[in-house]
């Protein structure tokens, strides 16, 4: 029988200060044409607007993970992070919290760029580096941050499309212990042609001169997505879900109509409904696909431990329940995990 | 018996135009006075001029990778990259390589953030997904490019210590068929209290007022290292070294004796050398030391691989060598490996 191997704990650590729609409203008049009347932003994010803010929110889901798990620094042997967003291009927040949490040296941290596919991704490798018998229990730490100085990247306050990301953080440890849930499978899927379309690029903003809109540098490691991105997810989206889905289940040995819970990424609700549409039509309830676009809106490579640490909290996961997690990112990484919660 | 498991080819592939230390006198005067008298440029560095750079290495390195050992994308089931340098901040080049190779959809692609440490920390990476069963054969690719439009980072044409960088890229496949050598041992130190000493910031050029330098973007993702980081550097740099050799080969069931070759990322001649003196003091002989510093410069993430394959190439390396692989890198990520060579 193979090793089990999953998440022995989960939490997410979330800034305090909420953005509302309304707050937004100055962004209406440059809403592209071609999505007018499908866009809309979420009724509320967070923001943390300090230039550390990948930092801090690193270090305190970092803490926060080994106190939910009674756990301390020499408990973990590996730790793999990643930040989307953040002051510097290099190096990412994997050291940093390496620090502040006073880890031993002997420690390795991987920082994994796999933009918003990287929670489900470092998974994949903790699974495999325990697996291999390397190590025993892994640091999993996720940090989505927008308003910093922006050498990672940065949103542009001018741009609409950039509006909708939220800050906010989460991390997990992967081991054989204590499992709040185990892993049944890995599906990947690369769309390496999107590659140029989406990411974070060097540019002046969108638009400068918007009235209303807080100042910006005038340039910056901004987002951005291409027409022809868009597209392209005109031509995907109704599949995009279901067959990620369905991919993951088959290597699980499992059927959809086993699936209890889809966890996935929320990069706007008008692109992840096309995913619940399709996925609608091949059989599988719209009701079982969970998300907090209206509370956090798009937290990039977090948003999959927030949101597990949210309904965990909330007693929404059921002992039992089979889930999918589902994300896609820059670069066009999407991988999905079949997951068993255990309690 | 545990699997054998290493690189079943190597290469490098390196751009063609050569900026010479002649070219560079301008930035003499600007030499800090700490490091006047022991910093010195490399005969030559490699140069890609072009916002593409990190793209075209990539796919050169990756092509020419599996031509060498005769495999199409279809034998490779994962890929993983790193880039140092590159228009992107996000996405890294990974993707890219997928698409241009043609890549099978469902062949995943972790791109790394390790910076200078990313080929040997990739490296174990791979080792432990072949061990674990998951993944059979994995193309490794680095690049390192710094004239590029600098979203992820460019070298500052003002900086004496930017001009040490040069281009290149280097790529391997791990797996256990066919293998030029054999991993031994994985030793990591990670030297977390650099984190905010040494990386990639939004500012502008040191010397914006050189004339020789113009055609520098005012504002970009520069390179930088601060004086607490050439301190750190002082303290640490005579000791990095052999306890790193120590650690790997110990891990390795080896002594010190039984080293022939190092490998070793070269930052600069006057930050490796002390590594070189320490070792030297424990008995480790300086040629053992390989380096193409005078020829390539600063390859950060790419070193290890362009130096092996060039070695490699030149018949330099001689079955049953013992060889050292030791780097460090932006975040503090100092990883060793042991590995035997086959070829």
């Amino acid at each position: 029988m193979s090793i089990q191997v999953g998440l022995e704990t989960v939490v997410s650590e979330m800034p305090e200060t909420v953005i509302k729609a309304k707050d937004l409203s100055y962004l209406e008049p440059v809403i592209p044409e071609i999505i007018r009347g499908t866009f809309r932003f979420p009724n509320e994010i967070r923001r943390m607007k300090k230039d550390d803010a990948a930092e801090i929110l690193a270090e305190r889901v970092a803490r926060k993970a080994l106190d939910r798990a009674g756990l301390g620094p020499s408990d973990i042997d590996y730790i793999i992070a990643s930040n989307c967003g953040g002051r510097f291009a290099i190096p990412m927040v994997g050291g940093y919290l390496h620090h502040k949490l006073g880890f031993p040296e002997e420690t390795p941290v991987l920082n994994i760029g796999n933009a918003c596919a990287s929670f489900v991704d470092a998974c994949e490798n903790a699974w495999n580096l325990i697996l291999a018998g390397k190590y025993k229990r892994i640091l999993v730490v996720t940090v989505s941050v927008w308003e910093t100085l922006g050498g990672m990247g940065r949103i542009d306050v001018t741009d609409p499309l950039n509006a909708i990301l939220g800050d906010g953080a989460g991390a997990a440890i992967v081991s054989t212990q204590n499992l709040k849930c185990e892993f049944l499978s890995y599906y990947s899927r690369t769309w390496g042609e999107v590659y140029d379309w989406c990411g974070c690029d060097l540019r002046p903003p969108a638009n400068p001169g918007l009235e209303g809109a807080p100042d910006q540098p005038a340039e910056a490691v901004y987002l951005f997505g291409t027409p022809a991105f868009f597209e392209w997810w005109q031509r995907v989206g109704e599949s995009f879900g279901i067959n990620g889905i369905n991919g993951a289940l088959e290597r699980a040995n499992l059927t959809l109509s086993d699936l209890d819970i889809v966890i996935f990424h929320q990069p706007a609700d008008m692109l992840y409904d096309m995913w619940i549409d399709g996925a609608e039509k091949a059989g599988l309830s719209k009701d079982k696909w969970k998300h907090t676009w209206d509370k956090y809106g798009n937290t990039a490579n977090a948003v999959i431990p927030i949101n597990l640490a949210e309904f965990w909290d909330d007693g929404e996961l059921k002992k039992d329940s089979i889930m999918a997690w589902i994300t896609i990112g820059a670069g066009g990484h999407a991988p999905t995990m079949i997951v068993k919660w255990l309690v | 018996m545990a699997k054998k498991i290493g690189l079943e080819a190597v290469v490098n592939y390196m751009p063609e135009n050569v900026v010479k230390a002649s070219d560079l006198d301008y930035l003499v005067p600007l030499i800090p006075p700490m490091v006047k008298d022991k910093l010195k440029f490399p005969d030559e560095v490699r140069r890609l001029k072009d916002n593409d750079a990190a793209e075209i290495l990539a796919e050169g390195v990756s092509k020419k990778l599996l031509d060498q050992a005769e495999l199409g994308p279809d034998d490779i089931d994962l890929i993983i990259a790193n880039n140092c340098g590159g228009k992107y901040t996000v996405p890294m080049v990974g993707g890219y390589i997928h698409w241009k190779l043609g890549f099978t959809q469902d062949t995943p692609v972790f791109n790394l953030s390790n910076a200078c440490a990313s080929f040997v920390d990739a490296c174990w990476m791979a080792w432990n997904f072949i061990l674990a069963g998951t993944y059979k054969r994995i193309l490794v690719a680095t690049v390192s490019a710094w004239d590029t439009k600098g979203g992820q980072v460019r070298y500052d044409a003002s900086d004496p210590f930017s001009y040490l960088m040069g281009d290149g890229a280097g790529a391997a496949i791990v797996s256990d068929e066919n293998l030029i050598c054999e991993f031994l041992a994985y030793h990591n130190r990670t030297f977390s209290e650099v984190y905010d000493l040494c990386g990639a910031d939004i500012r502008c050029p040191l010397n914006p007022q050189l004339e020789e330098a113009a055609g520098q973007p005012e504002m970009t993702s520069y390179l930088y290292g601060t004086p607490e980081f050439m301190e750190w550097w002082q303290v640490h740099g005579k000791t990095f070294g052999i306890d790193g050799l120590r650690g790997a080969m110990e891990k390795a069931g080896l002594a010190l004796a039984d080293i022939d070759m190092i490998f070793m990322h070269q930052p600069a001649d006057m930050l490796y050398t002390p590594w070189m003196d320490g070792a030297e003091e424990a008995g480790v002989a300086k040629e053992k030391w390989i380096h193409t510093w005078d020829k390539y410069g600063n390859l950060s993430n790419a070193v290890v691989p362009v130096n092996l394959a060039e070695y490699h190439e030149a018949g330099k390396l001689s079955k049953g060598d013992i060889q050292v692989w030791i780097t460090i890198g932006a975040g503090g990520h100092a990883p060793t490996m042991v590995a035997r060579w086959l070829g």
